[in-house]
């Protein structure tokens, strides 16, 4: 080789790690920008809250962690500097996504404060242990926020990565919840403000429907200072009253009582350890100061069975009845590899390949400490059986043991995102595959303990919870809890009407007797549910969207990042034409009163008194869509979506959401002087029901819902008896 | 000879651009920052735009000598190192203000400039270089051995810098490298024809030539490298073990060069292997290599066995974090000069000035300054190989020159990147430091002064 070819060599080497160094620098702003992003993060334990309620100290610890490490505003200062300035920098060009429930109703969503930061808003209180929060520095730190964190953000897109590469702003994707809001609400009021949890799923395709778990924080004010410590302090110790940052349906871990003879009744009939036809025999009672009662003894261990007078029942009856007695044998001769093995395949102490492919915070449930003492130990097993003993579950996990009786063994995996909503492109809702858990019994023996469930509530220990003209079936639970303590009280159970069934899990904590305090409960929700929900879930959800008009961006928002636009009138069928000036259509005739039709504000608070003196609701001041007149009984101003709508006056929002009578999302605040104000057709609902606003408060931004040719503004002034025009109480333009 | 002058049209063009773009970055970044502090936004221009005029005078001056001495070749090495520099120069003022950049000015650039200058106007000294290589090299690595015992500690407690009498401290770390290259290309020159031809057949098709040879070139490494360890500069023995095998590779035959590779790897692997069986491996390696896998790593740092409750991520991963992260947050475009946070990244001006490029001006203009590194690399290889096939030791010396360049931007981009461990290393004409920019001034004075000798001198 001459000098030449040897120095070429050398120059080619070199070139070829220029290349590589390229290839480099491309690799991590490209690919790993993103991620980065969060991990970097991650090593500091910034991230999610996990934990359960098995033991007072777990939730305690998990609390003080998150108090004193991580999440609050003043402890982010703690960090090195470094780190919160870059990424405040790099999340403020991110605008998280907005997450809707199946109606399309707003639940969570980013917006300008009157400083113009980016605040989240929530607009569903009782979705706070489901929905989560972020932190001050706008990454999810529970619940969905927490897991979906990534798609919220919008990180999880190559398309994303070169967004941020080009300094350009981010929309996160939106989720699309299968929480349907009205449901929602009847549970958590339902709960009545007792620690506990409610679940309500759609029992053909697990879809969670309602979730509500009490006691909950206010996620608005999460981020206050000194606002999480008050509420720990509040508690005085007390371990179920500082569980508030965890979903109770999903995350904590509770003794089943009796809803665990339903696995039981699965297992030992599945496995032929006994016929549906088995009859039992409890001898003779044990006399007490109570009356009698029946026990069954096992090594040495007394069972007690107080549920029952009847010494002789089929297992059916048993089962019907709670008869604990009946259980315990069966657990304490069923061999102990069957009872694990049936628990396993419901999630219960299952090896970790085996465990649920749960998208949301999930505590599997457990079996036993240690479940190989199982089979040695015939009166743990025993105890086991009927629900007690070291068995821990969460009230999901019980409501699937229903889930996959009612599906003929065929389990379909819970789930609480209907789908994602990219940002940019088509924005087409992108639907996860859905899991179904294949025979986790036989189709045979699904039946038989449906049957069961069916009898339990008609002459068992669940009649309360039957409905009028409704297939119910179910299984009462009151967990002992020793001591002092109220039992737990349990209703796991499923009800059709037709082709619409939900499966309702009601979780009473301390609440007492199951039969008497969670089956009430139950019917009432999955008659709710049942009569809510007339149409399947699928015609409810929103249709693939139309792509949004190009509209300015605000001009008065100060930040460079347009909030999102929100196509929560998706149900809307015309396309919106751009670049038409917006008219409107004849609202429909006579009164429309809010209060009374559709309104979702509980209670009657009072509200600040308007001053009676109204200033525009809009910076686009000018009458450019549909005058005042009949069949028209407001203004239209023209004004782009996204661009903030104001309160007119001060007064009270008594409706907040979407209204079917084609307005669209809508405010309306009474002013208490005789004048409410409505503001239609918003892209985005930034008050809740309840709140008391001042003249000049951003209650939403302007959209093109509803009704709606284009983006404007419906202003609408009211007085009892009719509508004014609202020129007339409008200052000049 | 009468000197004919030529025109030198392109690099005229080439450095009014570059003068165009210095006063424009130093224009903007004055104002930027001025706005940024809410003063008047004109106030700080004057003073800004002074090392642009600088800049622009200097190397107007070089080029207008050039033009006179008649030369033709080459018209991209002077603007594209200018333009560097003043890329360079631009950060330095925009992280450490004024002060750190007249510094730089004062101490490496100027003096540089002045070299060139001399090494232009005398082609001879080049000459003169050669028959002194023995003495200047032995001069260079006394210096490093002293500075290794005696040199001036400075705050992290390693002893970098020599102070003599009343001149500024000087870092004979980086002449080393030079010297080196000029040892190597020296030796071989002379001993190389004959080593060649006395070389044996050794394990079949691979040829040895006899060992005393290279006991000169041995005895200079290990002798510097062991100085530098004692100076923890990994970065400078990395340098040097590249500049070593580069140089050796083109300066003899290939398959010569094979040999002492495979022999010189098979004792560096059994080195290792006994270091790791008697010593532990220097604490320092071993976690600037645990930092290179995974720089956000919690591990905690052991220091002989004690606990010392920083973690990886906290100790020598977090400047790879923070420059990471920088890179991250640049972008395409870069956030903008003065608006980005790059004084987080640890010795952002000097090592880690890359990822303050990157962060503030974009990844274009990084990969534009990497492309500026090539075409310097290709322009200098140019010369060597139009270089008198005779002339051994000039063409040596601007391939080692050249080697050298490259190698210290691959370790230290490579570095940023995490796609090597990370090592104290400068960046040519980027970094801050003085010494640092004088020497590769010097070279590039070497470099052009050789091409004069250039028989056909085509544009």
């Amino acid at each position: 080789m001459t000098f030449e070819k040897r120095t070429w060599f050398v120059i080619d080497a070199f070139i070829l790690i220029l290349v590589l160094l390229t290839t480099r620098l491309i690799y991590w702003q490209l690919i790993r920008g993103n991620d980065l992003l969060l991990t970097g993060q991650a090593s500091r334990g910034l991230t999610g809250v996990s934990g359960d309620l098995k033991t007072a100290t777990n939730s305690d610890k998990a609390l003080k962690t998150l108090l004193s490490g991580d999440v609050s505003l003043d402890n982010l200062q703690n960090l090195p500097q470094p780190i919160i300035q870059r990424l405040s920098d790099q999340l403020a060009a991110i605008t998280r996504g907005s997450i809707f429930d199946q109606n399309g109703m707003l639940l969570a969503s980013d917006q300008l404060d009157s400083k113009g930061n980016r605040i989240r808003f929530y607009s569903e209180p009782s979705l706070t242990n489901v929905i989560g929060s972020v932190s001050g520095l706008g990454i999810g730190i529970s619940g969905l926020e927490h897991t979906y964190n990534g798609q919220l953000l919008g990180l999880d897109s190559l398309n994303a990565s070169f967004n941020q590469m080009l300094h350009l702003p981010v929309t996160g994707d939106d989720l699309i919840l299968t929480i349907d809001n009205t449901l929602q609400r009847k549970a958590e009021e339902a709960l009545a403000g007792r620690a506990g949890s409610i679940t309500v799923l759609d029992a053909h395709t697990g879809a969670i429907l309602a979730m509500a778990s009490l006691p909950r924080f206010d996620p608005n004010r999460f981020l206050e200072k000194g606002y999480l410590s008050g509420l720990l302090a509040g508690c005085n110790g007390s371990p179920r009253c500082s569980g508030f940052l965890l979903n109770r349906a999903t995350q904590a871990l509770y003794s089943p009582g009796s809803t665990w003879k339903t696995v039981t009744l699965i297992a030992a009939l599945d496995s032929g350890a006994i016929s549906a036809d088995a009859i039992f025999d409890f001898g003779v009672p044990v006399q007490s100061a109570n009356g009698p009662y029946y026990v069954y003894r096992v090594d040495g261990g007394v069972i007690a069975d107080p549920n029952h007078t009847e010494s002789r029942l089929n297992l059916e009856l048993s089962y019907a009845k709670s008869a604990n007695a009946a259980f315990a044998r069966i657990g304490a001769e069923m061999p102990p590899s069957v009872l694990i093995d049936y628990a396993a395949r419901f999630g219960f102490s299952a090896p970790r390949d085996k465990q649920f492919p749960i998208e949301f915070d999930f505590s599997p449930g457990q079996l036993a400490g240690d479940v190989n003492s199982l089979y040695k130990n015939n009166l743990l097993r025993a105890v086991t059986a009927i629900g007690q003993g070291e068995l821990l579950a969460s009230p999901l996990n019980m409501g699937m043991v229903v889930l996959a009786a009612y599906n003929n063994g065929e389990m379909p995996i819970p789930y609480l995102v209907y789908g994602e909503r990219n940002h940019e492109g088509s924005q087409a809702v992108n639907l996860p595959e859905r899991i179904v858990i294949h025979n986790l019994m036989k189709p045979e023996t699904a039946q038989i303990v449906r049957r069961m469930m069916e009898t339990v509530v008609k002459q068992g220990s669940g009649t309360k919870a039957a409905i009028e003209g409704v297939l119910v079936g179910g299984k009462t639970g009151t967990a002992q809890l020793g001591g002092d303590l109220l039992p737990h009280a349990w209703f796991t159970g499923f009800a059709q009407n037709g082709d619409r069934a939900v499966v309702v899990v009601v979780m009473i904590e301390n609440g007492g007797e199951g039969s008497q305090i969670a089956a009430p409960i139950f019917a009432n929700i999955a008659a709710a549910a049942l009569h809510q929900n007339s149409a399947p879930l699928q015609k409810a959800t929103p249709e693939p969207a139309r792509p949004i008009p190009t509209v300015p961006a605000p001009t008065l928002v100060p930040s460079p990042v347009v909030p999102p636009p929100l196509k929560a009138g998706l149900q809307t069928p015309t396309p919106a034409i751009p670049g038409v000036p917006p008219p409107d259509i004849p609202f429909p005739a006579g009164k429309v009163d809010f209060t009374e039709q559709g309104s979702s504000c509980p209670g009657n608070p009072q509200g600040p008194a308007g001053s009676g003196k109204f200033i525009w609701p809009s910076v686009f001041q000018s009458i450019s869509g549909t005058q005042f007149k009949a069949g028209h009984p407001g203004i239209d101003l023209a004004s782009p979506t996204g661009s903030p709508v104001y309160a007119a006056d001060a007064g009270l929002v008594i409706f907040a959401g979407w209204s079917d009578l084609g307005y669209g999302n809508t405010i309306v605040i009474d002013h208490g002087n005789g004048y409410k104000t409505l503001y239609a057709h918003l892209s985005q609902v930034s008050q809740y029901c309840g709140a008391k606003v001042k003249a000049g408060q951003v209650v939403g931004l302007s959209g093109n819902t509803g009704n709606s040719f284009g983006p404007h503004l419906h202003f609408e002034v009211r007085v009892p008896g009719g509508y004014l025009n609202p020129t007339k109480v409008l200052p000049m333009p | 000879m009468k000197v004919q002058s030529t025109t030198r049209f392109t690099e005229s063009f080439l450095l009014a651009l570059v003068f165009i773009f210095a006063m424009l970055g130093f224009g903007l970044l004055a104002i930027g920052m001025q706005v940024k502090q809410g003063t008047n936004q004109w106030s700080g221009l004057p003073g800004a735009l002074l090392p642009a005029l600088v800049i622009g005078l200097c190397s107007a001056g070089l080029h207008v000598l050039m033009r006179k001495r008649g030369m033709q070749v080459d018209q991209l090495i002077l603007p594209v190192s200018m333009l560097l520099f003043t890329t360079g120069l631009l950060m330095i003022w925009r992280l450490q203000g004024a002060s750190g950049a007249w510094q730089q000015l004062f101490k490496g650039f100027l003096p540089g400039m002045a070299v060139i200058a001399v090494l232009i106007v005398k082609p001879r000294w080049v000459e003169r270089i050669r028959q002194w290589a023995i003495p200047i090299c032995l001069t260079g690595l006394f210096m490093l051995v002293a500075t290794a015992f005696l040199g001036v500690v400075d705050e992290t407690g390693s002893r970098l810098a020599l102070q003599l009498g009343p001149l500024p401290p000087i870092q004979p770390s980086e002449v080393i490298k030079l010297a080196l290259v000029v040892f190597l290309a020296w030796y071989i020159d002379r001993e190389g024809k004959q080593a060649e031809g006395r070389a044996r057949p050794f394990l079949g098709w691979l040829r040895l030539p006899p060992i005393h040879y290279f006991i000169p070139g041995v005895l200079f490494v290990v002798l510097a490298t062991l100085a530098l360890v004692k100076m923890s500069d990994f970065g400078a023995v990395l340098i040097l073990a590249f500049i070593f095998a580069g140089m050796l590779f083109t300066g003899f035959e290939t398959r010569i060069f094979l040999t002492i590779g495979a022999i010189g790897l098979t004792l560096i692997l059994m080195v290792t292997l006994i270091l790791s069986f008697t010593w532990e491996v220097p604490t320092v390696i071993r976690y600037r290599f645990l930092a290179f896998q995974n720089p956000w790593s919690t591990e905690v740092i052991l220091l002989k066995g004690q606990t010392t409750g920083v973690t990886v991520s906290e100790g020598p991963g977090y400047q790879i974090q923070q420059a990471i992260d920088a890179v991250v947050s640049g972008g395409l475009s870069g956030v903008g000069l003065g608006f980005g946070t790059p004084q987080y990244v640890p010795l952002a001006q000097s090592d880690f000035i890359f990822a303050a490029i990157i962060e503030e001006l974009g990844s274009i203009i990084g990969l534009a300054v990497l492309i500026l590194f090539t075409v310097l690399l290709l322009r200098t290889a140019r010369i060597a190989l139009m270089l008198p096939t005779e002339q051994i030791f000039e063409r040596l010396l601007v391939i080692g020159i050249c080697i050298h360049f490259f190698v210290q931007v691959f370790i230290m981009v490579g570095g940023t990147l995490n796609l090597l461990p990370i090592t104290g290393v400068t960046i040519p004409f980027l970094s801050q430091g003085g010494m640092a920019l004088l020497t590769n001034l010097t070279e590039i004075g070497l470099v052009l002064s050789l091409s004069q000798r250039l028989e056909v001198q085509p544009g």
